[in-house]
């Protein structure tokens, strides 16, 4: 009885602790835990602010088992520098309408994040971004991706990605022809 | 920096296709979308869910050898493979879509091309005109040969009511014809007058080509048998209206030294005029400032000319400015694009002996950025990647509206 009742007791302790912090605490699938800023991960990620909101937040780590270790850091990292930068009025509405208002391009820091990413990183942190609905995160790596094409012939990409082609050879003719202007030959 | 390692990832299949749709909407220049979709199957079909995005027009540059183009959204310069009939030929017009008009010979070879999927429509080579005075004393309709300087199109070449306008030189300076069509190029009365440029407007109230001439009135020219222009049988018949002008307070100010040359721009449903002076520097042109002027219809109360009046910023647009082939832009729909910035070329004045001249070398070095809002010509390090010089065997470069 005394247990059980001592038991109650830190549940409740616990409850009120977990409403007053000001971090939520994220596990990897491979069992590792982050503590990430409360506010920015409400701001940043929809499947966050929902699970916050709804009081599915588990102090002792949140499960996200779709998600590494390496993509949650960065996730974690990308929040955190978040709630340090001065979010301006305008990065979130563009964040929230990425599908129709130009794309407001990356601040010096955003561009310094996925710059170091190395091309798995990036393809992790793409997939966690998606998983976790952070459309700002998701436009800011997907813009990455596309640098790496741009001004890139379709060979010079798939060495960039590491990407086998496979097309046959027939195919491959048959859209040289239907794009003539596109390829240039000697 | 990204690390050179090897990607483990499975690029190809690995990513959802809305991934890759959001990667295609940061790829704003068709031929990044044309190469992601080459690369393999899995990024072919997730790029054919995607409508091509809207193109700046390209800077093409073109060469007997290897021809270029400039994507101003982009920054990057590719190859662009010509359709082998044009290639060395002196580009000379542009249409929505692709099309260039090109000039396979100095004094003839006229054709109008589509870059993208390489049709063409042959234009004729000679005008037709009423020679008053013959030996028998009556007059005749005479052909004589004609030199292409611009080709605007009223609509695609292909089309069944397309209409080509022709700056010439030869014995009038303005021809007419229809593309696949007409034999011959069809002229009005002798035309002397000086004309700057000739653009044809779609959403003004009244439908036509616009010649500017060098005192800055206008003539619109419409086809006069609207509904029969798309049967052979029936002969072109064209008719014009001259649009007087108030003369600008400052209209004939020539400062010793300096020179201007015009053209026109259709925007927001209004004409522009721009005005772009320039200097000759050891035989070379040197643009100095642009401004840009609105034409204002004539006033109600009894005044019978229209004027033009000065804008002095572009209002959320940017100028394509090119002969024939001008454009204004909404910038808000762009990437890549600077505010109230005019994009210009060399192409002030039309050098005749370039074309007739053998072994010419087309050189351009008067081309770049000029800010509206600073009223200055954009250094080399505010003008991104655009290029400042370029030269050629065979024509000089041209804005394609794709």
């Amino acid at each position: 009885m005394e247990v059980d009742k001592g038991k109650g007791e830190a549940e409740e302790t616990r409850k009120v602790a977990e409403a007053d912090r000001d971090t939520v605490t994220l596990k990897s699938s491979d069992g590792k835990l982050f503590e990430v800023s409360k506010e920015a991960a409400a701001r940043l990620s929809t499947v966050l602010a929902g699970m916050i909101a709804g009081g599915s937040i588990d102090d002792n780590g949140t499960d996200l088992k779709q998600i590494g270790s390496e993509a949650l850091e960065n996730v974690v990292d990308y929040c955190n520098k978040h709630a340090n930068s001065i979010p301006s009025a305008a990065l979130i509405s563009s964040s929230i309408s990425f599908n129709t208002a130009p794309f407001k391009e990356p601040e010096e820091w955003e561009r310094k994040f996925v710059d170091r990413l190395s091309h798995d990183a990036l393809f992790d942190l793409v997939e966690a971004a998606n998983f976790l609905g952070m459309e700002r995160l998701l436009d800011v790596t997907c813009h990455k991706i596309s640098e790496m094409m741009k001004g890139k012939s379709p060979d010079q990409i798939r060495e960039v990605f590491n990407i086998k082609n496979d097309y046959t050879k027939e195919e491959l003719e048959e859209i040289r022809q239907e794009l003539a202007w596109a390829f240039y030959d000697d | 920096m990204a690390r050179r390692r090897k990607p483990c990832r499975d690029w190809s299949t690995g990513l959802p296709p809305e991934l890759l749709g959001l990667v295609l909407h940061h790829l704003p220049c068709l031929i990044d979308r044309v190469y992601f979709a080459c690369v393999c199957r899995a990024w072919r079909s997730a790029a054919k869910d995607e409508a091509p995005p809207r193109q700046l027009p390209w800077l093409v540059m073109p060469s007997p050898g290897k021809t270029s183009f400039f994507a101003q959204q982009t920054g990057c310069t590719h190859h662009l493979r010509l359709p082998e009939g044009i290639r060395g030929a002196r580009l000379c017009g542009s249409h929505d879509g692709g099309w260039v008009a090109a000039a396979g010979e100095a004094w003839g070879g006229y054709a109008a091309v589509n870059i993208i999927s390489g049709v063409q429509v042959p234009l004729p080579n000679r005008i037709s005109f009423f020679h008053p005075f013959t030996v028998r004393g009556n007059g005749c309709r005479c052909k004589h040969p004609m030199l292409l300087r611009t080709v605007t199109f009223s609509a695609a070449p292909t089309s069944a009511n397309c209409i080509a306008a022709a700056h010439i030189a030869s014995v009038c300076n303005i021809a007419f014809c229809r593309p696949g069509m007409d034999e011959h190029w069809l002229t009005l009365s002798q035309e002397l007058r000086a004309i700057e440029d000739i653009i044809y407007c779609r959403s003004l109230p009244q439908q036509g080509f616009y010649a500017l001439r060098d005192t800055e009135d206008l003539v619109v020219y419409a086809a006069a048998n609207a509904v029969a222009i798309s049967n052979k049988s029936t002969p072109l018949v064209m008719s014009f209206v001259h649009h007087r002008f108030e003369k600008r307070v400052d209209y004939s100010l020539n400062r010793p030294g300096s020179s201007v040359s015009r053209y026109l721009v259709e925007s927001r449903g209004k004409l522009l005029m721009v005005l772009r002076e320039y200097s000759m520097r050891a035989m070379k042109r040197c643009t100095r400032v642009f401004r840009i002027f609105e034409m204002a219809e004539a006033l109600p109360h009894g005044q019978a000319k229209a004027s033009w009046v000065e804008l002095h910023e572009l209002q959320g647009r940017a100028l394509f400015l090119g002969r024939g082939s001008s454009r204004a832009v909404e910038v808000s729909q762009f990437s890549g694009l600077q505010e109230g910035v005019i994009y210009y070329l060399d192409d002030a004045c039309f050098d005749i002996s370039l074309v007739v001249g053998s072994g010419g070398k087309f050189s351009s070095s008067d081309m770049g950025l000029y800010s509206m809002a600073m009223n200055k010509r954009l250094t080399r390090g505010e003008a991104g990647r655009f290029p400042r010089r370029f030269a050629s065997e065979c024509s000089p470069p041209l804005w394609l509206p794709i």
